[in-house]
């Protein structure tokens, strides 16, 4: 669901959404989500100042409250 | 339009000679049975005439049958339905039943959403509300290339905080007056920050004003110099 999640989010704001790649990392209290995404659209998944990375990871920490679980976020460069 | 009469032998001889002669679908029609001259049930046995009264209905269903058609082709992949798509895309992943209407208003694209679950879309102090919705203006943004201004609100937490924050407003305003000195608000996102703004738009006596960096910004309400000389309320 988390991994979905992030996956839907990316795909909605670059440009080659075909490139976006998300990959969960299931721990046994706490996920990470590693999302990959064309050189050119980290921009766009990070944003100014990382606003559009930190809203991410806001709506990332609503959901994994629901899936009782923490996930931590991690853009890969 | 006005009636016209029919007859027939049987009522839908009649309405068969309705829609013929009106040239609409029996569903567009509007009928009135006239007359029922039948000693048996109507249309089989033993009827004799049936007289009806028909006209093209006007009614605002045709007219917002229409409406609604004209609508679906302008609109046909709009920022409107897009968000929509959005926003239940995003509710079925998190396994919530998200209900969603659209509005304008002052220039502002406006999702309504109703989610059972809604508290943990709001999030503390509305975090999340405020995440979700610049998350969906940048998909709006980038899908079709002009920045729009969008606002969501879910299960009316706007409102409820556009009260609350006009009640915290008006008494710091009220102590304002009292002590004569500036007071600030707590941090405030740019939405809650204009709520405040506005209310005291018009207000002569007081002044308000954004103070700090990023986000998130404290207003500071003070006294408007010169109204507050003579303690003068126009």
């Amino acid at each position: 669901m988390l991994r979905d999640l992030i996956e839907f989010i990316a795909k909605a704001l670059v440009d080659n959404p075909d490139q976006v790649k998300v990959a969960e990392i299931e721990g046994e209290k706490t996920s990470v989500i590693e999302l990959n995404v064309a050189k050119d659209d980290l921009g766009k998944v990070i944003g100014k100042q990382g606003r559009t990375a930190r809203a991410m990871r806001t709506i990332l920490s609503a959901a994994s409250t629901k899936a009782k679980k923490r996930a931590v976020l991690e853009i890969i460069e | 339009m006005d009636f016209v009469e029919f007859e027939g032998k049987t009522y839908e001889e009649a309405i068969k000679k309705a829609t013929t002669s009106l040239n609409a679908e029996e569903k567009d029609l509007e009928i009135e049975v006239k007359e029922v001259d039948t000693k048996g049930i109507l249309g089989l046995l033993g009827s004799k005439k049936i007289r009806i009264l028909a006209r093209v209905r006007q009614t605002k269903d045709i007219a917002e049958e229409i409406a609604k058609d004209i609508k679906s082709v302008i609109e046909t992949d709009s920022p409107e339905e897009y968000g929509m798509e959005f926003i239940q895309g995003f509710g079925r992943i998190l396994g919530l039943t998200i209900n969603a209407k659209t509005a304008h208003a002052n220039g502002r694209l406006i999702f309504y959403l109703q989610c059972d679950n809604g508290d943990i879309l709001i999030g503390k102090e509305g975090e999340v509300l405020e995440a979700l919705q610049f998350i969906l203006r940048l998909a709006i943004a980038k899908r079709y290339k002009q920045g729009l201004r969008i606002l969501i609100d879910i299960n009316g937490y706007r409102e409820k905080r556009k009260k609350a924050l006009t009640i915290m407003a008006k008494r710091l305003a009220d102590r304002v007056k009292r002590i004569g000195r500036p007071l600030k608000t707590d941090p405030l996102n740019p939405y809650e920050r204009r709520v405040i703004h506005t209310l005291f738009k018009h207000n002569k006596n007081i002044k308000t004003k954004s103070e700090g960096e990023g986000h998130t910004k404290k207003v500071i309400i003070s006294l408007n110099r010169g109204a507050h000389v003579n303690g003068n309320r126009r």
